[in-house]
């Protein structure tokens, strides 16, 4: 593809994104919750396509199509156990992180964990695990974007300027207005993923498979066969399917909703949205690996296909994986950013709200610097990189549970348990162990799960962590299951 | 944790085992659209379809002044 046309489309798509951008600052107020959390009026469309464009990033048609490639249909097993493990949290927990959200004030996923136990430092511990795992993850993005724009132009788009306009454009979308710019134009890159993704599938359906795509795949019936070791495929799906409870870019967006049926319509919304763009970006992978065989890379897979499609439907396509990496990116930074100011510095200088929002809008920059940067060392699979990251997280799942519901959690056993999870993942992935045959983020979780119980027996829990859990159980029931307000 | 939530949330440990075992399990050589491909579209449409009816049941209640 010229490298003009890849220009001008991503100088129009900015554009329009720009714009929203714009719209979205007129109407905002001066307070960190309105900037982090579009002061919690954020409706059912724009939370369902925004959680939607947050959730699936560039991963899904470079790795994800990537990963069919090379191993064939049991990436799509990894990605709906992934959707179905999200709509089974969310039904749960959505209604509790936004009830926790209004009832105590609460604006970061960390800080939920710091009310619930009692001590600033759990939710500094957490806050310091996501800055640390998501920096490999919100780099995938910009990685994705380099290996994309250099192979559709064929080198003349080098990999490093490919990440550097993502990560402008990143930091512009996410520092002009907060969650309000970031909401708007992640609606606007979930459309556009959608359609792209639903053309270039119509188009290679019609024109390069005549026959019929199921004729077509019997020319390689190994492609439908469950291939992957089993190790492998619970390595990578496990982190995966905690993953809304995990990854504070998308727990933050529990908080915003403006209403109980907002919450709905962004549940009902993203799981419609999951499924069909999983399932397509799993028939490109297929239908990759059927009409451009043998490549070296499988993360290169899109951009070969894409060389069989029309200049304007490609452009297209581009576009709109440029679009899953921004919102994802912009999602990621913002969360982090908030985290930074509230969690962080709060907590260990008293800090005026004015001076926390600064501390905020100041670490966007930093940390897309310190993600180009990690993504400039080009390591590893994409795939195996975001799910490296999400192993990571996972550290958090025991206390996040018990932060709900087990009242003999303690704070001195939520840092051990994060601590250990996160120290026992990062010591096998990083020495390369799979103990027992097992993927690093099984041990991760057993040793999180192990050290958070046994430190909270032998610690005194928060008496006013009980009651956390008894109000927002109470809260819950009387304003979802009985119709009352608060 | 309500009644109906308790159904939920063993409804969906099912569901999550079924989605791990079931193909490793039964379908690790069927190389057709019919094998692993059907069953998680199928597993993935059942649990969405479950979450709406769920959702559907939610009241709504909740008004309460911002912080």
């Amino acid at each position: 593809m010229p490298l003009s046309w890849l220009n001008a489309g991503i100088l129009a798509w900015f554009l329009v994104g720009a714009a929203l951008s714009a719209k979205a600052r007129r109407g905002m107020g001066s307070g960190v919750i309105d900037y982090f959390l579009a002061n919690r009026t954020v409706g059912g469309f724009v939370s369902a396509m925004s959680y939607s464009a947050t959730t699936y990033s560039a991963f899904m048609m470079v790795g994800l199509v990537g990963l069919t490639y090379k191993g064939g249909i049991a990436s799509l097993g990894f990605e709906l156990t992934y959707l179905v493990g999200t709509v089974f949290l969310l039904v749960l927990f959505a209604p509790r992180y936004w009830v926790a959200g209004r009832r105590y004030g609460l604006m970061t996923p960390s800080e939920l964990l710091s009310t619930r136990y009692g001590s600033k430092w759990v939710g500094a511990a957490a806050s310091l695990l996501c800055l640390v795992t998501l920096v490999p993850y919100a780099s995938v993005q910009l990685m994705g974007m380099g290996y994309l724009l250099e192979g559709v132009s064929g080198g003349a788009f080098p990999f490093w300027a490919g990440m550097a306009v993502a990560a402008a454009i990143t930091v512009i979308f996410s520092i002009w207005a907060g969650l309000r710019s970031v909401a708007l134009t992640d609606a606007l890159q979930a459309s556009i993923m959608l359609v792209a993704c639903c053309l270039l599938v119509v188009f290679i359906g019609g024109f390069l498979f005549p026959e019929g795509w199921g004729s077509a795949m019997a020319a390689r019936p190994d492609l439908l066969k469950v291939s992957w070791p089993f190790p492998m495929f619970l390595g990578l799906t496990l982190p995966w399917t905690f993953f809304a409870l995990t990854n504070p870019q998308v727990v933050q967006r529990l908080y915003a909703p403006k209403d109980i049926r907002s919450i709905r319509g962004m549940v009902a919304g993203f799981s419609v949205f999951g499924f069909i763009y999983t399932v397509l970006c799993v028939i490109l992978g297929l239908s990759a690996a059927l009409l451009v065989p043998g490549l070296k890379n499988p993360d290169g897979a899109m951009a070969a296909l894409l060389t069989k499609v029309p200049r304007g439907l490609a452009l297209l396509v581009v576009l709109s994986i440029f679009a899953a990496a921004v919102s994802t990116l912009n999602s990621i930074i913002l969360t982090l950013s908030s985290m930074f100011g509230r969690d962080l510095v709060r907590a260990l200088t008293p800090l005026s709200e004015e001076k926390e929002l600064r501390w905020g809008k100041l670490l966007i920059p930093v940390l897309t610097v310190a993600c180009y940067a990690f993504g400039s060392l080009k390591l590893g699979l994409i795939a195996v990189l975001s799910s490296m990251a999400s192993a990571g997280l996972m550290a958090q799942l025991p206390v996040i549970l018990g932060a709900f519901f087990w009242k003999r959690g303690t704070s001195a056993g939520a840092i051990a348990g994060m601590a250990a999870g996160a120290l026992v993942t990062l010591a096998l992935y990083w020495t390369k162990t799979n103990f027992l045959g097992q993927w690093p983020p099984v041990w991760g979780l057993c040793s999180s799960v192990a050290a958070f119980v046994a430190v909270s027996l032998v610690t005194r829990p928060d008496p006013a962590g009980g009651d956390f859990i008894e109000t927002v159980a109470s809260d819950v029931r009387r304003t979802f299951w009985q119709g009352q307000d608060f | 944790m309500s009644k109906i939530e308790k159904i939920w949330l063993g409804f969906g440990i099912i569901a999550l085992a079924a989605n791990v075992a079931v193909p490793f399990i039964l379908m690790k050589n069927w190389d057709r659209f019919s094998g692993a491909f059907l069953f998680w579209c199928s597993t993935a449409l059942l649990v969405i379809g479950a979450g709406v009816y769920m959702m559907f049941r939610w009241g709504e209640g909740g008004r309460f002044p911002c912080r």
